[in-house]
Order: structure tokens, then C-alpha cells, then sequence
């Protein structure tokens, strides 16, 4: 009888949650196909306009000359069925942005190219608003497999393997807690092999680690940047890449802060940089506002240059390179402070001594590099600065998209009359370390001068 | 090579400089602001140390808490004395068309934003500064490169003169 009553209950239950569920799914479908219904745009005035929500309409007005860039996006699942999302981005403190998730794909490759157009041709408003004929395209650069293969070997495969080894002990303390005593017993099983095997083993491990880094960047590599083509259309870049999502980004030069390319040991052997190009930042992703073209040769960077900066007025300048008190500077700060704080593990064991030995020498290095590339280049209209130490990096922008400019002098370096200078636009900043203070001074009040008499939009 | 610079670069005669004897002060009373937040970091310090020797509950030595207090009221003192110090350099300059903001003496910063870069500009007020009747003043630029401009410690009639005048300044521009 008890038992009756309950399995009635229960099945009662079960209608009920069947019942909750198919409501939900109803409801969830009703208000998809009306979202759908009422998910609408149009172009008008030159304006993007939005449209949509059936309960409360909302409307999303875009003027043109508010639009940062326009991207659009294909994974896997779109591919199949022929349909792209489409991402507005505007810059400015309002933040708006807006994404469309379902546009077929000529539908959101012609409107991509439209209002790229408008990006471009701002001036002219009047303009018809039928489809546009579509402006040449020049294809500066594209990938193919032999490119990916030398970019993957030629990332920083000692950052992956320490980011790895990082994670692995993170991952070890996570399952600690769960399988606590097999944990410990592998490590410490892990530990008395280690400690008997000596170097040899750590060796192997090391390797290894290289080893997994090198097919970890490769598949990255190949996932992020398959079949890159890099465009030139009039007066923008479009860059379409990737492996399982098919990204399409769209740039135009006048909404470019600066430009960054950087070569290292490994790519210097292969004669490729990997550039970088900043937008204005603050909108959707940060992938989409700094995008990467790795596996550029220095002809493509002179063509970018060229477009960006027209015809290279910096290749007469004198390289101004940082004071030689930098690489000092750095070497005692940290190199030697370290060490010597680290004097204490000494007592517990003086073969650290070679470690700490190591480390300044490392360091000593390091600075030494870094001085021989830290300079920068200047003319009235642009600005290129150099860094890096086994890396070696460049940035360059035009003066008028400079917001922001800092004169930093220490009372050390004040001493020695040098001063840092610390350039910013609406994407990162530049740094010129230990320059001369007079030209510093005298820089910060060009830079504010130029960037407060220039015409041109900024961002 | 800076000789070189000298010649290549060509400069417009008269560019406007910054004096450093033209920037005004930030208000004085703003140093207790400063002593304040030091010493709320010094109890902050020292109730870890007291706590950690009381969570010990005698396993440790009571030399321990006595010697780290002593280490944080010398790190503590150190950056206080030199904060106040510095609060002779610690000014701010508002020109035709850029505000300037300059502090620090151990490491001394200048840093200048021309007003047509502004984006926005914002008043703000902890509870400390409500009471003595400061404000900062805080400067937002495009991006969120993180560069925006802070001046605290202005009397808070003068960081309203400041922020509309600022204000004025942006619609002017657009």
C-alpha cells in the first residue's frame, strides 16, 4: 500500500519535471523564433541600425564614423551551414559594440565589405547604399604549411616549457588534494629517482618539456594561423586565418595606433618577424584589437611601413640609444640585489653558490643585449623605438596618435642628467629608458605640441 | 650621436616648457591622507604578524613577532619619510591646452595629457577626504592602456573649477 502510494508520487513527480521541461523548451523556442522575427537591421543615413526584442524594442543606432573596425567569424558548426557572425566594434567610452550572430555568409562578407568602405570613404555620406562594388584586393602575404612548420619551431619554446612546468605543479597540488597519498607516494617516488638518477634524468626531463613545447606551438600555430592571408584592400589590411574558427578581420590605417614586429634567436635563422598591429583597445576582444601576423619577411614589414607611415623618413635618422648606465642599472638591480639577498641559502647549502653565480652571470648577459638594441629613432611626424635582449623588438607610430606623455627621472638618474621617457597612445606605450634628460624634456614638449596642433584623428 | 639628434630633428622656436616653479601645490592637508593610508598598511602588517604568533599559539618563539615589527616599522617608515619628503614636488599644472601632474622625489614623474585627448573626467572622494573636503580629479584617455591621470588632494572647490573646465574643454573640441 505505502509502496503504491509512493511510486504514484514519484511518477507524479517525473510528469512534472517532464511537464517543467517541455514548457521551458516551448517558451525557449517561442522566444528564439521571435527574437528571430524581430532581429532586424538596416543602413541608413549613413548609419547602421539595429533593431530587435519583441517585448521591449530596442533600437542600436551605429553611425558610421563611430565604427572601429567590423570582423567576422566562422567556426566549424557555421561553416556547415553557411552562415558567419559578424562583430561591429566602436570604440570610445560608451563601449557599444555589436555582434550578429547568424548572417549567411555572402550576406555578411558583402555587408563587412560596405561598411569597411564607409570607414574608409567617411567624408562621403551621400553615398548610394546599394552593395559596392568590390574594391581590389592585393594579397601581401599568405601562409603555407613549410611557413607554419618554421613558426612553430621558431616560438619561445623555454617561456612554453616554464609555463608548462608551472602548470604541471599547479595541476600536482590540485589532484593532491584529491588522491592526497598516491600523490605524495609518486612524488615522492618521483623524488628518490630523481635524486638517484642525477642529472642525466633531469636532462631527459628537460627535453622532454622542449619537446612537448615545440608540439604544443606547433598546434597552436597551426590552429591559430592555417592558410593566414593577408590583404591590402585601398586603404585597410584583411586578415583572414585559422584552423577550426575562420577569422576575417578588417583594419583600416587610420584606426591603427602603432605597428610591432620582432624577430628572435630562432626566427633571425629563418629570416622571419612575427608583427603585430594595435588598435585602439577597450571593445570586444583583445585578440581582435592587437592581431598577429607571424611568419612576415622584412620586405613585408617595409610594405606595411610604407602603407602606415609612408616612404621611410626614418632611415636617415641617427639611432639614439639608451645611456650605458641602463645595462649597469639593470645588472645591479636584478642581478646582484637578488643574489645578495639570496646570500642566507648559503647556509643550507653553499653549492648554491653556483647558482647565484649563474644568475648574475645570466643577467650580465641579458643586459648586455638589451643595451646594444635599447634606441629609438626620430623625425617631426614619427617615432621608431627599439628594445629586447634575445629578442629584439620594434614599435612605431605616428606623433598625432600620441595621449599621453611621462617624464620620469629618478634621483640617481637625475644625478647622471638622463631621464625615461614614457609614450603612450590609445593601444600600449613606448618607453625610451635612460635617454639624455635635455632631449627627453625637449621630446615631452614636442610630443605635446605636435600631438595638440595635429588635425588628424587619433582614434 | 645626441648632437646628431640636435641637428636632425628640427624643433619649433618658442615650444612652450614646463616651469616646475608654475605648478600649483596640492593641498597640505593632504599629507595626512598619505600618513593615514601608511599607517593603515603598517596595522595591516602588523596584525599578520601578531595574528600569525597568536595562530601558533606558542610554537614559535616570541622573538619572531618582536623582530618582524621591527622590520615593518623600518619598511614602513622608509617610504613615509620619503613620501613626505616628496610632497614639495608634488604639484599639478593646467595650460591652454594640456594638464600636467608631476610627484615623487626618489622617482620623480611627469606625466602631461593634452586636453583634446580627454575623454572624460571624473571627481572622486573617499570617506577621509569627504570629511577634510579634498577631491582627486581623475583623467580618462581612449583605451584602457591603464594611463588614465589621477590629482589628488585638491580642495574639493577647486577639483569642481578643474572638472568643469575640463568638461568645457572636451564639448569644446567635438
Amino acid at each position: 500500500m505505502v509502496a503504491i502510494v509512493f511510486t504514484n508520487k514519484t511518477r507524479n513527480r517525473w510528469l512534472e519535471v517532464a511537464a517543467f521541461l517541455l514548457t521551458g523548451l516551448v517558451l525557449t523556442l517561442i522566444h528564439t523564433i521571435l527574437y528571430y522575427l524581430t532581429f532586424k537591421f538596416h543602413i541608413e543615413n549613413g548609419q547602421f541600425i539595429l533593431r530587435k526584442g519583441y517585448i521591449k524594442r530596442k533600437t542600436l543606432t551605429i553611425p558610421f564614423d563611430r565604427i572601429q573596425n567590423v570582423n567576422t567569424r566562422q567556426s566549424i558548426l557555421q561553416q556547415v551551414f553557411g552562415v558567419m557572425s559578424l562583430e561591429i566594434d566602436t570604440a570610445g567610452t560608451d563601449q557599444k559594440e555589436l555582434k550578429i550572430n547568424s548572417l549567411k555568409t555572402n550576406v555578411a562578407t558583402q555587408l563587412a565589405l560596405l561598411l569597411g568602405n564607409a570607414l574608409e570613404t567617411r567624408t562621403d555620406k551621400t553615398e548610394e547604399e546599394d552593395m559596392p562594388v568590390k574594391p581590389s584586393e592585393e594579397l601581401l602575404l599568405k601562409l603555407k604549411i613549410s611557413d607554419l612548420l618554421r613558426i612553430g619551431i621558431s616560438q619561445n619554446h623555454i617561456k612554453t616549457a616554464m609555463l608548462l612546468f608551472v602548470f604541471g605543479i599547479q595541476f600536482y597540488y590540485q589532484i593532491e588534494d584529491y588522491f592526497k597519498e598516491q600523490a605524495q607516494k609518486y612524488a615522492n617516488e618521483l623524488w628518490t629517482f630523481l635524486s638517484h638518477s642525477g642529472l642525466t634524468i633531469l636532462i631527459i626531463l628537460l627535453v622532454g618539456f622542449l619537446l612537448f613545447s615545440l608540439l604544443f606551438s606547433m598546434v597552436r600555430t597551426a590552429v591559430l594561423f592555417y592558410d593566414l592571408r593577408f590583404y591590402r584592400i585601398s586603404q585597410s589590411y584583411r586578415i583572414v586565418s585559422g584552423l577550426l574558427t575562420r577569422k576575417n578581420l578588417l583594419l583600416p590605417f587610420r584606426k591603427i595606433q602603432d605597428l610591432n614586429w620582432e624577430t628572435g634567436p630562432v626566427k633571425r635563422l629563418f629570416g622571419i618577424y612575427k608583427v603585430v598591429i594595435h588598435q585602439a583597445s577597450g571593445g570586444i576582444t583583445p585578440e581582435n584589437k592587437f592581431p598577429e601576423v607571424p611568419g612576415c619577411l622584412i620586405n613585408h614589414i617595409e610594405t606595411i611601413r610604407k602603407d602606415l607611415f609612408g616612404a621611410d623618413q626614418l632611415l636617415d635618422q641617427p639611432l639614439i640609444y639608451s645611456s650605458s648606465y641602463y645595462w649597469r642599472r639593470t645588472w645591479l638591480r636584478y642581478g646582484w640585489i637578488p643574489a645578495l639577498l639570496a646570500t642566507p641559502l648559503l647556509l643550507l647549502n653553499w653549492h648554491y653558490v653556483f647558482i647565484l653565480i649563474l644568475w648574475v652571470v645570466y643577467i650580465l648577459i641579458h643586459s648586455r643585449l638589451m643595451i646594444g638594441k635599447s634606441y629609438f629613432q626620430i623625425t617631426n611626424q614619427q617615432i621608431l623605438v627599439s628594445s629586447g635582449a634575445f629578442s629584439h623588438r620594434f614599435k612605431q607610430m605616428d606623433l598625432s596618435k600620441v595621449q599621453h606623455v611621462e617624464f620620469r627621472q629618478g634621483v640617481f638618474i637625475k644625478k647622471r642628467g638622463l631621464a625615461t621617457l614614457v609614450i603612450g597612445n590609445a593601444a600600449s606605450t613606448m618607453r625610451l629608458p635612460f635617454i639624455d634628460a635635455g632631449i627627453a624634456r625637449r621630446l615631452h614638449d614636442y610630443l605635446l605640441y605636435y600631438a595638440e596642433t595635429s588635425t588628424s584623428e587619433w582614434i | 650621436m645626441i648632437s646628431a639628434f640636435t641637428n636632425s630633428i628640427i624643433l619649433p622656436e618658442n615650444l612652450p616648457t614646463l616651469k616646475e616653479a608654475d605648478f600649483n601645490p596640492v593641498d597640505r592637508k593632504y599629507i595626512i591622507i598619505l600618513i593615514f593610508n601608511n599607517l593603515l598598511t603598517t596595522l595591516f602588517l602588523l596584525a599578520l604578524v601578531w595574528g600569525f604568533y597568536l595562530a601558533m599559539n606558542g610554537k614559535i618563539g616570541l622573538s619572531v613577532p618582536v623582530i618582524s615589527t621591527g622590520g615593518v616599522l623600518l619598511i614602513m617608515i622608509l617610504p613615509l619619510a620619503s613620501t613626505l619628503w616628496a610632497f614639495r614636488y608634488r604639484g599639478y599644472l593646467i595650460r591652454e591646452r594640456d594638464i600636467a601632474y608631476q610627484r615623487g622625489w626618489l622617482r620623480y614623474r611627469l606625466t602631461s595629457i593634452p586636453l583634446n585627448r580627454i575623454q572624460h573626467v571624473e571627481l572622486i572622494q573617499g570617506l577621509l577626504a569627504k570629511r577634510m573636503k579634498l577631491a582627486s580629479v581623475k583623467i580618462y584617455t581612449a583605451g584602457s592602456s591603464g594611463d588614465d591621470l589621477v590629482i589628488p588632494g585638491l580642495p574639493l572647490e577647486t577639483a569642481r573649477h578643474i572638472r568643469e573646465f575640463l568638461t568645457g574643454k572636451i564639448s569644446q573640441d567635438e
